[in-house]
């Protein structure tokens, strides 16, 4: 029987669908509209601040990096890069001196000092702020404005991460108090490439040039954001040109529709987002390492990536994403159900019956109710089930998903760290004082509950010691990782920007950061064309 | 039933709907061409073809299959959650008709309490408390199903409860049991049954609108619903994922409408006597 002519169909169809489906959601016309001067970008949510003190969700930091950046950034391999800092050294293990740049000034046109940082990270601590983010600078003592242009952090004890907390928003001392975190939320003032216009509802915020940008003025003349939370509706503004810009928000299933229109291009990198299975170490079969280890053996991850995610992740080699600078090749663990037999045999889960009849043994998986974590679980069920591992999959609503991985009540979980760049994310998540307990309000993010001493003293040390000397610390601790295997690693998300024609000189940033918008610039004719 | 207009192109079609639908839902494993959990992920949103006569939907599960096994799982909710309501409807409605008094009007304000309530934003909530499961999903729609059936009993029991053959039944000794179950209710059943007729699309469709918000079948059972909510997110692509449920879906509850559009003018008494 020949193939349907779906294809052909669905390109007849889609004209029309581009042009009047969204009316029927009320959401535009049925008629393309010139495009405004400036690019639009889609976001699926919107940011939850603007204030980088207070902003937890990618949307929000992405924003806010554009509006008030910090004194140093991370590029794509993870290492720290100066952004309002000219440069920065360690004086000591206990004390890092940053020099700003010359001439820098805030949107409201005031000069940028040391002050300003020192208020900052003042600010930042500051109980009455209330920023969530305080605890993060619990090894910083004191901070000291030298003179206009040089800053230092004393710190109580060793601690190298404390670098990547450094890249806060710097914002005026002014506006550092708690009485002014409501004005900083609603019309923020910072030294970044683009500043803030207008932000009438949550849903729409528009930036425009900041001249006074130490690297020149961005050349874009506006951006405009708007906030579209079905899928269906972004790839219809997309592909009707609508719209200019959405980085990490189209499934990879629906991206060849949008390969095909001449006037988008579809741009990926590899990310630094990372899938991976959660397992319960506390009790029952995942508590013996034998069992984890052949569950990795039975997970085939190479055909999801290839036909699920399209070849836009890369089949994890470790914890930490492969361009990282603490990256360490990890033995890991292909795909071989014959050792995942033999493991399961000497665990004492032998097959009752041969393949196919009743299982070794039952698990469930908690997943949310997005459709792509929720199509993976079923994936992995059906590659768990002929290893003889039968797997219960339950999706439930995010809200309560997420409270029951924290509180610990799951088998197997699946998730993703939305980015990893300071590796000592590996200490959050494995070291035995990060298990969620009531004590810690269920905060910790070694949700596992995997406890090893040897494991916590290496990244303690990690944590302590001087840069050089933590890419060794780091290498051991995936090794040990990898012996012990707490999670079972999955893949790295690329970063997938789909950018229109009008857009020149953007390439996504691993981390899937907005910050190339500062050097792109509208494609020659497209101002025009918008007249 | 002897006078069931099957003349009607309508009550045929209906009947011809009906019938096809619980023939699939009861031999979708023979016709099935796929195991339900099948994952294929080379042929993941493939269009329909040799291999896929329906094309295929996300991990490659074959539509057909799930169209097929659909039935089943439209078939299963909708006979349960209709035949539960009607149970309890049938029985508290026929107690308040010939109770009369206090029972009546306590049962009578319970109904109109839940009538009160949106009756999908309860089983919403319902669904979303329990989790998603089979039995879960043939609770909720039943939780309020019940009051339409309640209503109808109460009304026919009312209507019947003076006639002659009730006071002779009662002459005779009969308690209140026998004259309700007995008596009473068989002669109300026509309307019932037009009622539940009825009925069955509605928890069809409710089933659906449970399974695409995420919230009836667990994920991987074979649902109509479940399979659209999979396809609107491919429209692009694949339209055909959602497509060929969304037919299902909306021809059999077309085919109901027409049965009991059908059923309803057979046992019609003023229909009768025309």
């Amino acid at each position: 029987m020949p193939p349907l002519p779906t294809r052909a169909l669905m390109r007849g169809l889609r004209g029309r669908f581009v042009l009047c489906l969204p009316g029927l959601f009320g959401m535009v016309g049925c008629r393309a509209e010139p495009p405004a001067e400036g690019i639009t970008v889609l976001l699926e949510s919107p940011p939850d601040s603007l204030d980088d003190r207070f902003a937890l969700t990618a949307n929000g930091q992405r924003l806010a990096a554009l509006i008030t950046p910090g004194l140093l950034a991370f590029d794509d391999a993870s290492q720290p890069v100066p952004v309002l800092a000219e440069s920065f050294r360690e004086v000591s293990p206990t004390l890092m001196e940053f020099t700003l740049r010359p001439g820098l000034t805030f949107h409201d046109g005031t000069a940028l000092t040391a002050e300003d940082v020192k208020a900052t990270f003042d600010g930042l601590r500051d109980a009455r702020v209330r920023s969530p983010r305080a605890e993060r600078y619990a090894a910083l003592k004191w901070v000291e404005a030298v003179d206009a242009r040089t800053v230092r952090f004393h710190l109580e004890r060793p601690y190298a991460p404390l670098l990547a907390e450094l890249s806060a928003g710097i914002i005026p001392s002014e506006r550092t108090g708690a009485d002014d975190v409501a004005a900083q939320g609603e019309h923020p003032v910072g030294a970044g490439p683009f500043r803030f216009e207008s932000h009438p509802d949550e849903e729409h915020l528009t930036l425009v040039p900041f001249e006074g940008w130490y690297a020149g003025a961005p050349a874009l003349p506006r951006l405009r954001f708007r906030v579209v939370r079905d899928e269906t509706t972004r790839v219809l503004e997309l592909l009707k040109g609508r719209a200019d810009l959405a980085v990490n928000v189209v499934s990879p299933a629906v991206l060849p529709v949008l390969r095909r229109e001449p006037h988008l291009r579809v741009l990926s990198r590899p990310g630094t987002g990372f899938a991976y299975v959660g397992l319960n170490l506390r009790e029952g079969p995942l508590a013996d390492v034998r069992v984890r280890r052949a569950l990795c053996h039975l997970v085939e991850v190479g055909p999801v990536v290839e036909h699920k995610l399209h070849g836009l992740a890369r089949p994890s080699q470790g914890l930490l994403p492969r361009a990282n600078w603490a990256w360490a090749p990890s033995a890991g663990c292909p795909y071989s159900p014959e050792e995942a037999a033999r493991l399961l045999d000497e665990a004492g889960y032998p097959d009752p019956d041969g393949p196919g009849g009743r299982p070794r043994l039952t698990l469930s998986l908690k997943t949310s109710t997005d459709r792509l974590r929720r199509a993976v679980g079923l994936v992995l069920k059906e590659q768990l089930a002929r290893g003889g591992v039968q797997v219960e999959v339950r999706a439930l609503e995010f809200g309560t998903f997420f409270d029951d991985v924290r509180r610990g009540r799951f088998e197997l979980f699946t998730l993703k760290w939305a980015s990893v760049m300071e590796p000592d994310l590996l200490r959050g998540a494995f070291h035995s004082m990060n298990i969620p307990t009531a004590e810690n309000n269920w905060g910790g993010f070694n949700r596992g509950g995997l406890r090893d001493a040897a494991l916590d003293s290496v990244l303690e040390a990690a944590a302590r010691a001087p840069r050089e000397e933590r890419t060794a610390l780091y290498a051991e601790a995936q090794q040990r990782l990898d012996a012990l295997m707490p999670i079972l690693p999955l893949w790295h998300e690329d970063s997938v920007a789909v950018v229109s024609t009008r857009l020149e000189g953007f390439e996504p940033s691993a981390h899937g950061l907005l910050t190339p918008l500062a050097r792109a610039r509208m494609a020659s004719g497209a101002k025009e064309r918008a007249q | 039933m002897s006078r069931f207009r099957l003349s009607s192109w309508g009550g045929r079609f209906g009947l011809a709907v009906a019938a096809l639908w619980v023939l699939t839902a009861l031999f979708a494993p023979l016709l099935a061409p796929y195991p339900p959990d099948r994952v294929d992920l080379p042929s993941e949103l493939a269009s329909p073809g040799a291999a896929h006569v329906l094309g295929a939907g996300e991990n490659g599960i074959d539509v057909l299959t799930h169209v097929l096994y659909g039935a089943r799982v439209s078939l299963l909710v909708s006979v349960f959650a209709v035949a539960l309501s009607g149970l309890v409807g049938i029985t508290l409605g026929g107690i308040a008709g010939y109770a009369g008094g206090w029972v009546d009007e306590v049962l009578m304000r319970i109904v109109d309490v839940l009538l009160a309530f949106p009756g999908m934003l309860l089983a919403l909530f319902i669904t979303a408390v329990l989790g998603p499961s089979l039995a879960n999903v043939v609770f909720a729609l039943s939780f309020t199903g019940w009051t339409g059936y309640a209503r109808l009993a109460r009304g026919q029991v009312l209507t019947l409860r003076e006639r002659e053959y009730v006071q002779a039944a009662r002459a005779l000794g009969s308690g209140p049991g026998r004259i309700l179950f007995h008596h009473l209710l068989p002669n109300a059943a026509g309307p019932l049954l037009v009622q539940a007729t009825f009925a069955l699309p509605g928890a069809i469709l409710a089933e659906a609108s449970l399974s695409f918000l995420g919230l009836g079948v667990p994920p991987g059972t074979p649902s109509w619903g479940a399979l659209v909510d999979q396809g609107t997110q491919y429209l692009l692509v694949a339209p055909h994922v959602a497509l060929f449920p969304g037919a299902a879906l909306a021809l059999t509850v077309l085919g109901f409408n027409l049965l009991g559009d059908a059923l309803r003018d057979a046992l019609d008494p003023r229909h009768l006597e025309r």
